[in-house]
């Protein structure tokens, strides 16, 4: 063994020797009370899931339905969907499939409405450790197959019995017989397939709403989106809008004017109180951008509502070059965002640039031509941030400091994309 | 069998499932976050970041059996992020005095190692601490890194070869 080796061996055996810190699990499991409970959040998930299938326009008339009560659901059930199921509605099954080892799926009931359509099922294993048994559900009509958008599972023992509630996408009107194709895969990892069908009963399906047609144009800048409808049903309300159609997606790649959203943040009021946000998404498809965003639901009386577009965040397509000096300070603003450049200097073979902004703007895509040449960033060093008032609002300001690789005397900041979230407080619609 | 149960119950949300998944292997985390963190106090809030990043972004994590080097990945990033984010340099002169204690029998050559390790980049310094200090194979570095096992081999030559020329004749006959 040569010197080096043993002196790394030498510091392998002290690291070997290191006493862990007694308190070590004390403070993991303090730093993990910290975090709200997880459980809770994707409970919440699970619900503004079900939730939103449940929601959705309804234009079915629903009969005075009666049948059965749903039993072992109230762990994975809210408060909506536990009160249909009091009130028996929706479509009561009662199959079931065995497999060869015993374990076996007994669909209870189905929900439908226009929306979405949700399967209540439990799965029954004999011999114990139910929780590891890993059995995929899919549903499929005689014409296509309807995806699966979200579960909430519940096994209060952990042994013998699970419950669980899955979400699954509207089959198409004309679908009658529906099956559910069962995928059981075994702890030797061999798998088993099953199938459970049932004829749907689209008088039984639930929900009843509201639709208001809004259609308001916003304008962000130099470009708009439009919210198009919200759909108020007695268990959530949801909000739905275009940012870009095709048409306009198209135009502004060709113009390298893209906006990328991030994330829109609105408000419900019923009269005057806020109504909880439950969540939302965006999406770009081959018919352009859109975005929904779910609040919980109207309560009962509301006379007036208000909806209010809080602030948008987006990424943005620029082409901004700005010139750069070594030794140099300067300030320049990219779509209305003050970009302040502290420093520009070079160490060891990299130009360092130290820069302030708004803690909100981030230069999302940006490269240095030096001399010419583009160089790409290296990394963003964690500087600073500065809490600062102005005209009664608190911003924070963030310092940092981009390293590229190379040297040279012209320099040029070629910004591509900036990202940023803008304060609006806009009204869109009232009632 | 067990292990890959607490996962299971870790995704669900339990966090003691998630706690006790990390104290079975306790000494592991510490002894890789103490390679990157060099003191106990940093590496322990680099742990406690850890668990937390883990317990949030858990139901990402596809395979059950990868658990350990998943989240030893992300223990090595929240290290790599908190050292930029300190931009804690200790310079050598500065340990001069931690490193006469009862670390080494002889302290001058702790010191000389320290020295031109630290004078390496650090992803050269990483692989030759993973691999000589906590004994990982290079596949364990390959999926810990998350780069792949050719790079570990050469990074690891690469940072060698640089150490034993700079530390000399002596240390490498």
């Amino acid at each position: 063994m040569n010197k080096l080796d043993k002196l790394l061996n030498e510091e392998k055996e002290n690291l070997d020797r290191l006493s862990i810190p007694e308190d070590m699990e004390e403070r993991l499991r303090s730093a993990l009370n910290n975090v709200p409970s997880k459980k809770k959040k994707r409970f919440q998930i699970r619900v503004a899931a079900i939730i939103i299938v449940l929601l959705l326009s309804y234009n079915i008339d629903t009969l005075a339905f009666y049948s059965k009560k749903l039993i072992g659901y109230d762990d994975i059930m809210n408060g909506t969907l536990q009160e249909l199921n009091e009130m028996g509605k929706g479509q009561v099954i009662n199959k079931s499939h065995t497999f060869k080892d015993g374990v076996s799926v007994v669909l209870d009931g189905v929900m439908l409405d226009d929306n979405n359509m949700i399967l209540f099922y439990t799965i029954n294993a004999p011999h114990g450790d139910v929780q590891n048994k890993n059995i995929n559900i899919s549903i499929g009509g005689i014409f296509s197959q309807y995806s699966y958008s979200g579960s909430g599972i519940a096994s209060p023992d952990g042994k013998t019995e699970s419950w669980v509630i899955n979400t699954h996408e509207v089959p198409m009107f004309f679908e009658k017989t529906i099956s559910l194709n069962i995928n059981y895969q075994k702890d030797d990892g061999n798998y088993e397939e099953g199938k459970i069908t049932f004829k749907l009963d689209r008088n039984q399906a639930v929900g009843k709403s509201i639709k208001f047609n809004i259609n308001k144009k916003i304008e962000l800048g130099s470009r708009s989106i439009s919210v198009d409808t919200m759909v108020a049903s007695p268990t959530s309300t949801i909000v739905r809008g275009k940012i870009q159609n095709i048409l306009e997606l198209g135009i502004d790649i060709i113009k390298d004017k893209r906006i990328r959203p991030l994330e829109i943040e609105m408000e419900l009021l019923a009269d005057g109180r806020k109504i909880d946000h439950q969540g939302g998404g965006l999406s770009t498809d081959n018919k352009g951008s859109s975005f929904y965003i779910t609040f919980d639901a109207l309560p009962q009386d509301t006379k007036n509502i208000e909806l209010r577009l809080v602030s948008f965040a987006g990424d943005y397509d620029v082409k901004e070059a700005i010139e750069l000096e070594k030794g140099k300070g300067t300030r320049f603003k990219v779509l209305e965002q003050d970009v302040i450049i502290n420093a520009v200097y070079e160490e060891n073979g990299s130009t360092y640039i130290n820069f302030t902004t708004e803690d909100t703007v981030q230069l999302s895509r940006v490269y240095l031509n030096i001399d010419g040449k583009r160089h790409e960033l290296q990394e963003t060093i964690y500087g600073s941030e500065e809490k600062v008032a102005k005209d009664n609002k608190v911003k924070i300001l963030y310092t940092r400091t981009m390293r590229f690789e190379g040297t040279g005397d012209k320099l040029e900041l070629d910004i591509q994309r900036v990202r940023y979230n803008k304060v609006y407080d806009e009204l869109i619609y009232k009632e | 069998m067990e292990t890959l149960d607490l996962v299971k119950k870790a995704k669900n949300g339990d966090k003691e499932a998630l706690l006790g998944l990390i104290m079975d292997k306790k000494a592991d985390f510490y002894k890789l976050a103490f390679v990157y963190m060099k003191n106990e106090e940093d590496a322990m809030d680099a742990l406690q970041d850890m668990i937390v990043i883990l317990y949030e972004n858990i139901s990402s994590l596809k395979k059950n059996e990868s658990f350990y080097s998943w989240s030893k990945t992300i223990l090595v990033n929240t290290c790599k992020t908190k050292l930029k984010k300190n931009k804690k340099i200790i310079f050598i002169e500065e340990i001069k005095e931690e490193v006469a204690e009862d670390y080494f029998e002889n302290p001058v050559d702790k010191f000389v190692l320290d020295k031109y390790l630290s004078t390496l980049s650090l992803k050269h310094q990483e692989v030759i601490k993973l691999r000589y200090y906590l004994d990982y194979d290079y596949e364990t570095i390959s999926k810990v890194l998350k780069i792949p096992l050719g790079t570990v081999k050469s990074r690891l030559n690469a940072g060698m070869k640089i150490l034993k020329e700079a530390l000399g004749g002596e240390y490498i006959e």
